[in-house]
């Protein structure tokens, strides 16, 4: 029924349409006027709409920052993060600046120079040398400064220092995150996909670990692997973190907003990003509001559930850290050693 | 006036779909090169197949050179577009035996390559402590089809003595595993430890001791790999099978007794990598673009058959020819591409 | 070549050779698609503006499509159960949106429109150099429509990988429903539309290099074609690596080879493939994908130039220059692709590469929007419905293009990457700019094509509401963006830090709605123009260039008599001198005027 009076309306409204069309044509026909020459009346209608929408679009511009300034992400929370915002803060006031300037002329122009009494003919005005060259040259030297500074930023981010992080793994995949820490010899152990468990009946962990016991393969024992229980990622203020990011199946995205952090998470490969947390959780927790939590989001398609691939960070001092990391279990505290690597099938 | 007009857009049209077609295959080569970069990329060789064919998709071409220039004087081109014509069928029949080639190589297109790790066999008495014999197969060979067969001889006599006697039933039931066949040979005392329950006629292979061995392999191949192992009796016929993935510097043990001679086969199941892959999409895209160039030039040959080329008409046979030579400008560049990059 | 055979309805209407007649199968089937992607948009805008919330409007779609049926056929469900719209039907929505936006629309719809319809016409040529080729790629396009739409009632759901499908997710059919036959169908309907392409741009580069009129030199050519000539050249060149690109992952997909694709654990078991890298993906991808992104601009910014020029009674500023900003776009277009992966772990350096070309381009984008201003300054404008729609073509370019500054950036990407400050930027700055530059050209040419004109109010009306609900739906969303929302997200509700974003949801859901319906006046206008609209004259708009000098009745070979000679630019308006403010390009020169 709902169908069917949908498609009436409908209906009814096209109809409506090509009378009102039919009508008006007939108007202009009996007036001896073209009903689509764009006349004089046309002309002072758009050219002041122009400048009205235009100056809606500019107020509604400074509207929507000062409405929804509170929205938007904190200051950083890490030390590359703060550059990253001053070299944010310097490109986002030079594109305000350039748009402040040329949107309003495109406006104010449309307006002026509209065609009807006063401005019948527009002046010939082909091309002018100077004027392009000037344009051309100004965009280049300003583009000049952003891409330096643009690139000293990027490589003060990734030849950030490593030695002496703490070599953090998070491990993706289909919706959810687990974390493993490198214990006190800073290393991860070795780890591949065809350990993992319970896939191959011989692995031991979640994450692949490789946890045979002999002499080259000792640094997965002081590994600590997080549990879907407590699945939080605990961070030192001040120490560089090193995480190195893996995935088991799609192509996931470690996105950490407040930390102006985010990586690709390659199934494949490892890759890696380094950084400082420089506020704990506590003292933004002050400044943001008590349901304030760090996170770490998937920011690459991956699935149904993506939009809720989520993990908790949470920043504190060292005491506190080390308060929570006496109460982890290792990984040789957790599982058993793994003895062979093999699985002994029967053939069809 | 049209006619020239007309020469100069197909003329156009061919080239730009060429350009079209070189960055259709820069494409895939500079995937190939990227890939490579990235490690983990076996080296293949290249059949000797892929030599004949680009000498002989130069000669057709250069037939097509010939046939051009005697077009221009007006005299006939019918056979010289033959030759070219057949010259291209016996290139596609140099590819297939190319493709044929690899695949007795073990190279698939699904990614399966030649395996060129070291792999070691030994045999452990447990009561003994010591290899009892050991046998270091070196699989290097690459004309034996990624498969080794290995013949091993436990001496029983000298084990003997250390010898425990199992009972059967500690022997995993999943190890005896008869291959398909309507007769069954094998041992059918069910009190000897090789037992088995599918077995038709008994043989005489039955054996009733063993000593706790197991059968220990290693490999040096720097990516876990997948093997696929049948022990065979001294009549022939397997009576244990086995699958397995050996990672790089691991052991592999199977806790069997194995005693007496039997023979070993060794084949590599999974080993994949995308070397192989590439070879073959670069080679079979060269060829659909091939099978283009065929029929254009059977159409050439009909049209020089029933005389449709003349000394200021031969537009037809210029484009087949540009196009057939850009065809070979193209194989030799895959073929340097594929052999010396 | 006049004196074509007598048509039939099939050869005219169907399987017509006739240019403008293929032009209008393009346009007609783009407009159709746009609807198509423009309802999924606004299907997935009700999700995010009230998640989870039952629609009457889902569930009227929901009724039947795509069942999921249990063993003895019964339906027990559909992907809008009680008008609520599951994940993955999202992520399809969004999926289908943007290969039917990015490819079908305004690469088709746009290109194969105007080019098909403008080349011979604006060139001074009789038709295509190859009627037949240019049929062939209408048709090829035709079939990928077919089997794209097909795709949507695939039981498993249509591809939902996200436009760019990466794999592993489109590789593998256990990861996301519509990995299976959906992806398949994506595929075969976009190698389709590749072959489409191909056949129509070689035809469009040949055509021009070959079949101008006397006198119309190639610096004597409409920027309309100096853009449809820069992008064919760009399609030619990239399409072939999308091709080998979707090649590789069809086989990774069917038959088993490990190009994309490496140490894979899904459903509990490990996958066979090792050695494969996805990022290999992305670079092929990206190789075209960057272009593409041209491919769709660089036609609209000619209508642009050319619809501007017309109604502002005034020559386009820097004709050279403009030219020469086209080439340069589309040679960088090739050379910034690494911009798409700054955070996928690429080497350092190359992001430093790619940061520098890709903020290059912002060069000859500024010349342009600068041209356009100059060409603006001291005009007489006459606001045409197609004038008003490359005002708005300015503006979006302008903002759009500023974000750019910021997602060029390898630095400031690693914050903004793949937010919704990406959704808006490259909304904007192609998707809006490239539509509007579609609509100023329909309402340009739309006297041309049917010899009828399109209601003048009804367009105003169009450009209005269309140009305020684009900006109030894409302009917020570079706030969502910098409030750290990333894109692709089924609802905001999983995340307490998002929890006041949804206002800002429902602000744009209310403008996508009604931007979404005042698409339907367009169209509309467009159908009861064909069949009632008033009578166009030969030249409605006093234009120079040479489509006008065409008689209003349709004919195929475009003159009646010979072709006419060109002896100017096609830009003399308002020389001064002249008789009338505009000069048609067959008027020959006057004793001692300079060209100009």
């Amino acid at each position: 029924m709902t169908n069917i009076l949908i498609f009436i309306v409908g209906f009814l409204g096209i109809v409506t349409l090509v009378q009102i069309l039919r009508v008006s044509e007939l108007m202009s026909a009996v007036h001896k006027q073209d009903v689509n020459e764009v006349n004089e009346k046309d002309n002072i209608f758009n050219s002041k709409m122009m400048l009205i929408v235009g100056a809606l679009f500019l107020i509604s511009f400074f509207w929507q920052y000062f409405e929804w300034k509170h929205l938007l992400l904190p200051e950083a929370s890490s030390e590359h993060g703060v550059i990253i915002d001053e070299l944010m803060t310097f490109t986002m006031l030079l594109i305000i600046f350039v748009f402040l300037i040329t949107q309003p002329l495109l406006f104010w122009y449309s307006y002026k120079y509209r065609k009807g009494k006063g401005n019948e003919t527009a002046y010939y005005f082909a091309h002018n040398n100077k004027l392009e060259i000037i344009w051309t040259v100004v965009p280049a030297i300003v583009l000049t400064g952003v891409i330096l500074y643009g690139l000293s930023t990027w490589n003060k981010i990734t030849n950030a220092d490593v030695k002496g992080a703490t070599v953090i793994e998070l491990y993706a995949k289909q919706f959810n995150w687990t974390a493993r820490y490198s214990g006190a010899d800073n290393k991860l152990g070795s780890a591949h996909y065809k350990l993992v468990s319970p896939i191959n009946p011989s692995g031991t962990n979640a994450l692949g670990v490789d946890t045979r016991d002999n002499d080259v393969n000792a640094a997965w024992k002081d590994d600590i692997i997080t549990t879907p229980v407590d699945n939080v990622v605990h961070l030192v203020k001040g120490q560089p973190v090193l995480l190195k990011f893996r995935s088991q199946d799609v192509i996931h995205s470690a996105f950490l907003p407040h930390f102006r952090v985010q990586m690709n998470c390659v199934p494949g490969m490892t890759t890696q990003f380094a950084f400082t947390p420089t506020k704990t959780t506590a003292e933004m927790k002050a400044t943001e509001g008590e349901d304030f939590d760090y996170v770490l989001l998937c920011n690459k398609i991956c699935g149904a559930s993506h939009y809720n691939m989520q993990m908790k960070f949470i920043v504190e001092t060292q005491e506190e850290y080390d308060t929570w990391m006496s109460s982890q279990k290792t990984l040789s505290e957790k599982v058993s050693t793994q003895t062979v690597i093999t699985e002994l099938v029967t053939q069809k | 006036m049209e006619s020239t007009l007309k020469k100069n857009t197909s003329k156009q049209l061919i080239w730009i779909g060429m350009g079209s077609i070189a960055m259709f295959f820069a494409g895939l080569t500079s995937a190939y090169i990227v890939r490579k970069g990235e490690g983990n990329w076996v080296e293949l060789i290249l059949p000797e197949w892929f030599w004949y064919s680009t000498i002989t998709i130069i000669l057709s071409s250069f037939a097509l050179v010939v046939a051009n220039q005697k077009i221009k004087k007006g005299k006939s081109v019918f056979s010289l577009v033959l030759i070219a014509f057949i010259l291209g069928l016996l290139f596609s029949f140099f590819q297939l035996n190319g493709w044929k080639e690899m695949i007795n190589q073990g190279v698939y297109f699904t990614g399966n390559v030649p395996n060129d790790n070291t792999m070691t066999i030994s045999y452990f008495d447990d009561s003994l402590g010591i290899p009892i014999h050991v046998d270091s197969l070196n699989n290097n060979d690459r004309s034996i089809n990624d498969r080794s067969t290995y013949d091993v001889c436990i001496i029983y006599s000298d084990v003997i003595s250390s010898g425990i006697i199992l009972n059967k039933g500690l022997l995993p039931d999943y190890a005896f595993i008869p291959k398909r066949s309507d007769t069954i040979y094998g041992c059918t005392d069910t009190l000897a430890l090789n037992y088995n329950r599918n077995t038709t006629v008994d043989d005489g292979s039955c054996y009733y001791t063993c000593e706790s061995g197991v059968t220990v392999f290693s490999t040096t191949h720097p990516y876990p790999l997948n093997y696929n192992l049948v022990w065979k009796d001294t009549n022939g016929h397997a009576f244990l099978e086995a699958n397995t993935t050996i990672f790089a510097d691991s052991n592999f043990s199977i806790p069997v007794c194995l005693p007496g001679c039997y023979n070993l086969s060794v084949t590599r199941t999974s080993t994949y990598n995308v070397s192989g892959s590439f070879l073959y999409v670069l080679t079979l895209s060269h060829f659909v673009h091939l099978i283009g160039g065929l029929i254009a030039l059977m159409v050439t040959v009909i049209n020089a058959i029933r005389k449709k080329y003349s000394a200021d008409n031969y537009l037809g046979l210029e484009i087949t020819s540009i196009y057939w030579h850009f065809l070979t400008i193209l194989w030799i560049y895959l073929y340097c591409f594929l052999m010396y990059l | 070549m006049s004196d074509h055979h007598k048509e039939t309805f099939i050869t005219k209407y169907i399987f017509s050779i006739d240019h403008k007649m293929i032009a209008k199968q393009f346009l007609i089937t783009g407009m159709l698609m746009g609807i198509v992607g423009m309802l999924m948009s606004i299907l997935f805008r009700l999700q995010l503006s009230s998640p989870g919330e039952p629609f009457a409007i889902l569930e009227w779609f929901g009724v039947d499509w795509n069942p999921t049926l249990d063993a003895n056929g019964n339906v027990i469900g559909t992907p809008i159960m009680e008008g609520v719209l599951d994940p993955n039907l999202y992520l399809s929505l969004v999926t289908m949106h943007g290969t039917i936006l990015v490819f079908w629309v305004l690469t088709a719809g746009l290109s194969g429109t105007f080019a098909n319809f403008l080349i011979p016409l604006q060139i001074g040529a009789r038709d295509m150099a190859s009627g037949f080729i240019n049929m062939l790629s209408y048709w090829f396009f035709f079939a990928a429509t077919v089997v794209l739409l097909i795709s949507l009632f695939v039981h498993t759901g249509p591809a939902s990988a996200g436009w760019t499908i990466y794999p592993p997710l489109s590789a593998i059919k256990e990861t996301i429903p519509g990995s299976g036959l959906g992806q398949d169908l994506w595929l075969i309907a976009m190698a389709l539309f590749v072959v489409s392409s191909l056949l129509g741009g070689l035809n469009y580069i040949v055509t021009i290099l070959n079949l101008r009129t006397k006198g119309m030199s190639m610096s004597r050519l409409p920027l309309t074609i100096w853009a449809i000539f820069i992008t064919a050249i760009l399609g030619v060149l990239s399409f072939p690596v999308l091709l080998s690109c979707a090649l590789l992952l069809i086989f990774d997909r069917s038959f088993g080879t490990s190009f994309y694709l490496s140490d894979i654990i899904i459903g509990g078991e490990a996958l066979h493939h090792t050695g494969g890298s996805p990022i290999l993906f992305e670079h092929l991808f990206w190789f075209l994908g960057h272009p593409e992104v041209y491919i769709i601009l660089l036609p609209a910014l000619g209508i642009v130039s050319e619809v501007m020029s017309v109604n502002s009674r005034k020559p386009i500023f820097g004709y050279k220059a403009m030219v020469l900003a086209l080439i340069a776009i589309a040679f960088l277009s090739f050379i910034v692709w690494g911009h798409h992966m700054f955070i996928t772990g690429m080497d350092p350096f190359l992001g430093s590469v790619f940061t520098f070309t890709t903020l290059l381009i912002a060069i000859p984008s500024a010349v342009k929007v600068f041209n356009y201003l100059a060409t603006l300054w001291k005009a007489s404008i006459r606001f045409t419905p197609a004038m008003l729609f490359t005002i708005g073509f300015v503006s979006t370019f302008l903002t759009g293009g500023l974000t750019g500054l910021i997602l060029g950036d390898s630095a400031l990407d690693i914050n903004v990457h793949d937010t919704y400050f990406v959704v808006g930027h490259f909304h904007i700055v192609m998707g809006l700019s490239a539509i509007y530059g579609m609509f100023a050209g329909v309402y340009h040419w739309f006297p041309k094509m049917y010899g009828r004109m399109m209601n003048k109010k009804l367009g105003y009306l169009h450009f209005w509401v269309t140009f305020i609900c684009a900006y109030g739906v894409f302009f917020p969303m570079h706030f969502l963006g910098l409030a750290g929302l990333p894109r692709r997200y089924y609802t905001n509700s999983a995340f307490p830090m998002f929890d006041e974003l949804t206002d800002i949801n429902q602000l744009i859901t209310t403008f996508a709605i009604v931007g979404g319906l005042i698409q339907f006046i367009f169209v509309f206008n467009f159908f009861y123009s064909i069949f009632k609209g008033t009578k166009a004259t030969k030249n409605p708009w006093e234009s120079n260039t040479l489509e006008w000098t065409t008689p209003i009745e349709r004919m195929h070979g475009n003159w009646p008599g010979e072709i006419p000679t060109v002896y100017r630019w096609p830009y003399d308006y308002s020389k001064p001198g002249a008789e009338k403010d505009f000069i048609p390009q067959t008027e020959p020169l006057k004793e001692g005027e300079e060209e100009h």
